[in-house]
This record gives structure tokens, C-alpha cells and sequence, in this order.
């Protein structure tokens, strides 16, 4: 009788974990499930070389440019939106598309005026849209699922009254974890942490070579 | 005494700057009433050459000097300008004859002007009949390709004059030191800088960032005016416009530099023919001894700020202006 009694008790006790298993190796995410997932985004400063506004030397007075000051432009941090829509292939590869969207600001700081001018920032807000896309691999299907993911992309830099348009591509690779909430699983949140190296865009040193910034995002993420 | 780098390219040209002048630095007058830029509207300009060489520089080297300084400003992408050699000539220039005469005069009295240009002007329409340049004969020349010591290089000094036959007057882009036996100057960013360098040099060959953008101010075509920008604003202290500071941009991507100046008592400028593309602004007085080679007499110029930038990183657009921009500047 006891030893019934232990066995039912097992039973119950092991039964929701089977009903578990059974539920996620039929239920959600699987190939041509959708993940549409939104929320906000940091991106870090990108950093150009310090420029220097010379004037030619008069060769009596010596033979370096004199230079009238210095600038250290750069890209602020800013924060943003970010949207992804994704398709799985499968419980642990998926792909997707994402749009960004931040406003940081163009700054020179300048210094070392020769003149004795001030420190001074000078700064212009920026507008800043990324469409990208990411092959994502997702480790394990539990509640908690880190995945990596790597791709690219196309940015548009709207400067100053729309003034001007800078365009430039990006690549990008990254991590993260998503948390899915329930017994089914279908909403949850999704962190992820990327390194982007934007080639491109608007230039405050005259270099064309690939700036790397680090973008942080957190959001909510839905499977259908 | 040695005569040192502490010389005026050029003595005043005739038309002074003019107040509320919206441009670039560049010689106006008035006519009407109005302010109208110094320029030429007949192309090709018609000049003549004096018949007279000095010790080192042959009437046709002379000659062929004077045309390569006008093919140097003539060859600025986007500017429609043209010249012709009309012949040589025994008339002097200064004259007002009516015709366009370049050549050496002797003026030991003029003891520090290497050069000097002239202007008559059809007062009706503001337009430039004639345009006289003279190289002081007083001083030695050079034509060589490295420059020649204590000599002058004539073809940086002809650059300058016909930087003015066309209408530009002076840059400030330069810094000079007050030395024994005069203003020395220590570094310059334009072709249109009032002091030469010093004799030996001939890096005055070589038009920079600001003279182009002076030239294609006065002539550039239509075209390529929608290729680039300009800044306008006001420089102010306390709330009130500051008149004859000398404000310039700086592209940080390529590293250029182009000045100009707030032309009137409510401190307001234009700096065009910039590149598309954000600019760092940096305003400053003049300096005491150089404003007679800039200004009109007339202008209230007041030297008594402190330089100082922007806050705001301006964005030229392409073939457009950005407006409202405001320098704050603190007395000394």
C-alpha cells in the first residue's frame, strides 16, 4: 500500500515535468515560428582622431604647421528604440530583421587654442536609423535561452535640419539571453549586448576605416 | 637695415570694405546707395604688361609670371573666370587710362609695400573697368622654383594682387608677432594674408582653403554653387553685435579653413563657399595694427573680446546656408 502510494506520488511529482518536456518539444519556438521583439537601446561613443587646425609655417619661424587649436570629435552615446522581427529555422537557429533608431550628438571638443579661446564643445544632434540583419543560434530551449548572433547592415545619419544624409553599412555580432515568461512561453524579455562596426556615414576626421561601438538593448519579445 | 618679413603685400586697395556686406571677404563699394562686390563682368579680363623688367626678372618672365598667377585662380574647380594678355605696354599702371596695366614701378618711399592694386569703377553699375597692379622695383625679385634668399618670390606676391584684381580683399587667417622693425609673420592659411612670408619662400604659390572659397564666392557658377554651403550669424557680447571680428570655420574632416568677418555694428557674417558637412566656428578680434589693411575707417571694429567657439557644431547643407548661428565673446 505504501509502496503504491510512492509510486503515485512519483507520478505526480514527475508527471508535470514529462507534460513539460512534451509541451516545449511540440510547442514554441520551432521552424517558422516568428519572434517579434522590441525596446531600448544604448549605443556607445565612437571615437575619431584628434584634428588639428593648422596654418602653414613661415619658414623663418620654424618648420611645423602652427597649429591655431585642436579637436577631439566624436559620437556620443545616445539611447534609442529598436524593433526585431525573426523566423526560426528550427529550436535553435532563427534569423531577423531589425530597425534602430537613436539621436546622438556630433561633438568637437576643442582646445589648445593658440590664442587662449576656451575649452569648448560644440555640438550638433544627429539623427540615426540602422536596418540590419542577424543569423541568431539559440543555446538550449529552456526558460532562459542565451543565444549569439552576427550580421549586418545599412545606416542613414540624418544631420542638422535634414540637411545633409550620410549613408554606411555596418556588421555586427553580439549576445544575449532571452527570458520567456509562463507555461507557454510565447512572451518573455531578450537582452543583448553587440560590438558594430560602422564604415561610412558622416566623418569628422576625413577616415573611411571601420569605427567599432558597442550597443546594449533590452526589450520584450512575443513568438507566434 | 634688413627689410624683414614684416612688409604689406599690398598698400589698400581702393574700394574699402564695405558695411552689411553679405559675403565672403571681399572689396565693395557702393552705388546707389547699395553695396555691390567688386567684380569684373567682362571676361576675359584684358590686361597689358609693362615693357620693364627689374635685376633677375626679364620683361617676359615677367611676362609669363603674371599669366601662370592667372591661370592658378582662373583653374579653380567650379569658378568661371578668364583672362587675356593684351600686349606690351611703356604706360605705368596706376594710371586711369582706362586700361588694365601690370608692371614694376620704383617707389623707395613705398619701403614696405611689395605690391599694390588698383581699381576704377563704373559707378553706375558697380562693375570693374580697370584694374592696375605694380610690384615695387625697389625690392629684389625671384623666379626660382625654391625661392632665392632675401629675395621675393614674384609669383606668390603676383598670386596675391590678382587675388585682389578679382575682388578679394585681405584674409586674417594668419598670426603675426610684433618684433623690432615691425609684424612678423609667424604662420598664414591663405594667399590673401596682408603680410607676405618672409623673402626666400615660395610657399605663397599655393591658393589654400580660404582663397578658394573667396574666388568661388565672386564666380563661381550656378552649378557648383549647389555644391557648397555657408554659415550665417552673429558674433555677440552682452547681447550686442560685435563689428570686425573675424570668424572662421573649420571642417574637421579635411582640415580647412575659411574665414570672414561680421561686417556691421549688429555683428553679422556669411562664410560661403564652404564645403557641405558640419564645421566647428571660432570667432576673434583683429589684431590692433592689422585693421587699417581690412576695414573702412568707417566701421566701429572692436578688438576687445577674447576668441571663443561656437557651441554649436554647424551643419552646411549642400547648396544651402545655415542660419541663426551665435558667437558669444567676452570682453578682454
Amino acid at each position: 500500500m505504501s509502496r503504491q502510494a510512492i509510486a503515485i506520488c512519483v507520478a505526480v511529482l514527475a508527471g508535470p515535468s514529462v507534460a513539460q518536456a512534451q509541451f516545449i518539444g511540440r510547442g514554441l519556438p520551432h521552424a517558422g515560428t516568428f519572434e517579434i521583439s522590441g525596446g531600448g537601446l544604448w549605443t556607445g561613443s565612437a571615437s575619431f582622431a584628434t584634428v588639428l587646425a593648422n596654418e602653414t609655417r613661415n619658414p623663418t619661424t620654424g618648420s611645423q604647421p602652427l597649429t591655431l587649436f585642436q579637436g577631439e570629435p566624436r559620437l556620443d552615446p545616445s539611447a534609442g528604440a529598436e524593433a526585431h522581427l525573426g523566423l526560426y529555422f528550427g529550436r535553435r537557429v532563427s534569423i531577423e530583421g531589425g530597425l534602430q533608431f537613436s539621436r546622438p550628438s556630433l561633438t568637437v571638443r576643442t582646445s589648445s587654442d593658440f590664442e587662449g579661446a576656451p575649452d569648448t564643445t560644440a555640438a550638433s544632434p544627429i539623427a540615426q536609423y540602422i536596418v540590419d540583419g542577424s543569423l541568431l543560434y539559440h543555446f538550449g530551449a529552456g526558460r532562459v535561452v542565451p543565444f549569439a548572433s552576427m550580421g549586418a547592415g545599412y545606416f542613414r545619419q540624418v544631420l542638422e535640419n535634414n540637411s545633409i544624409v550620410e549613408t554606411g553599412d555596418e556588421i555586427h555580432g553580439g549576445a544575449g539571453l532571452k527570458y520567456w515568461f509562463g507555461s507557454r512561453r510565447r512572451s518573455g524579455i531578450r537582452a543583448e549586448a553587440r560590438a558594430s562596426g560602422r564604415r561610412g556615414g558622416v566623418s569628422l576626421d576625413g577616415s573611411t576605416k571601420r569605427r567599432f561601438v558597442p550597443t546594449v538593448s533590452a526589450g520584450l519579445a512575443y513568438l507566434f | 637695415m634688413r627689410r624683414s618679413a614684416s612688409i604689406l603685400v599690398c598698400l589698400a586697395c581702393i574700394a574699402a570694405f564695405a558695411p552689411g556686406l553679405d559675403a565672403y571677404l571681399k572689396l565693395g563699394t557702393r552705388v546707389s546707395g547699395r553695396t555691390v562686390s567688386l567684380e569684373w563682368k567682362q571676361f576675359p579680363i584684358r590686361y597689358f604688361v609693362m615693357n620693364r623688367g627689374v635685376p633677375g626678372v626679364t620683361p617676359n618672365q615677367f611676362l609669363n609670371t603674371i599669366i601662370h598667377a592667372f591661370s592658378v585662380w582662373e583653374s579653380v574647380e567650379g569658378v568661371s573666370l578668364s583672362s587675356q594678355f593684351a600686349g606690351f605696354t611703356s604706360a605705368a599702371p596706376l594710371d586711369d587710362d582706362s586700361v588694365s596695366v601690370v608692371g614694376f614701378v620704383n617707389r623707395p618711399d613705398l619701403d614696405r609695400v611689395l605690391g599694390s592694386t588698383s581699381f576704377t569703377i563704373d559707378v553706375v553699375t558697380g562693375e570693374v573697368v580697370e584694374s592696375d597692379i605694380f610690384f615695387n622695383a625697389n625690392f629684389q625679385w625671384s623666379l626660382a622654383d625654391t625661392g632665392e634668399a632675401d629675395r621675393f618670390d614674384l609669383e606668390s606676391i603676383a598670386l596675391h594682387e590678382i587675388g585682389h584684381l578679382h575682388g578679394l580683399g585681405h584674409s586674417a587667417l594668419g598670426e603675426t608677432e610684433l618684433r623690432a622693425g615691425g609684424r612678423r609673420v609667424l604662420s598664414a592659411e591663405a594667399v590673401m594674408f596682408p603680410i607676405a612670408f618672409s623673402a626666400g619662400t615660395t610657399l605663397g604659390r599655393t591658393l589654400r582653403a580660404d582663397d578658394i572659397a573667396g574666388i568661388r564666392d565672386l564666380y563661381a557658377t550656378d552649378a557648383f554653387r549647389q555644391t557648397t554651403g555657408s554659415i550665417s550669424g552673429r558674433v555677440t557680447k552682452n547681447g550686442v553685435g560685435v563689428a570686425g571680428a573675424h570668424v572662421v570655420a573649420f571642417n574637421p574632416a579635411n582640415g580647412k579653413l575659411v574665414g570672414g568677418f561680421t561686417l556691421s555694428d549688429d555683428g553679422s557674417f556669411v562664410i560661403a563657399g564652404l564645403d557641405p558637412g558640419p564645421q566647428v566656428l571660432r570667432a576673434e578680434p583683429l589684431d590692433d595694427a592689422d585693421i587699417d589693411s581690412f576695414f573702412d575707417p568707417s566701421l566701429n571694429v572692436d578688438v576687445n573680446f577674447k576668441p571663443a567657439f561656437s557651441t554649436r557644431l554647424v551643419v552646411v547643407p549642400r547648396g544651402g546656408t545655415a542660419r541663426n548661428v551665435e558667437i558669444n565673446v567676452v570682453a578682454k
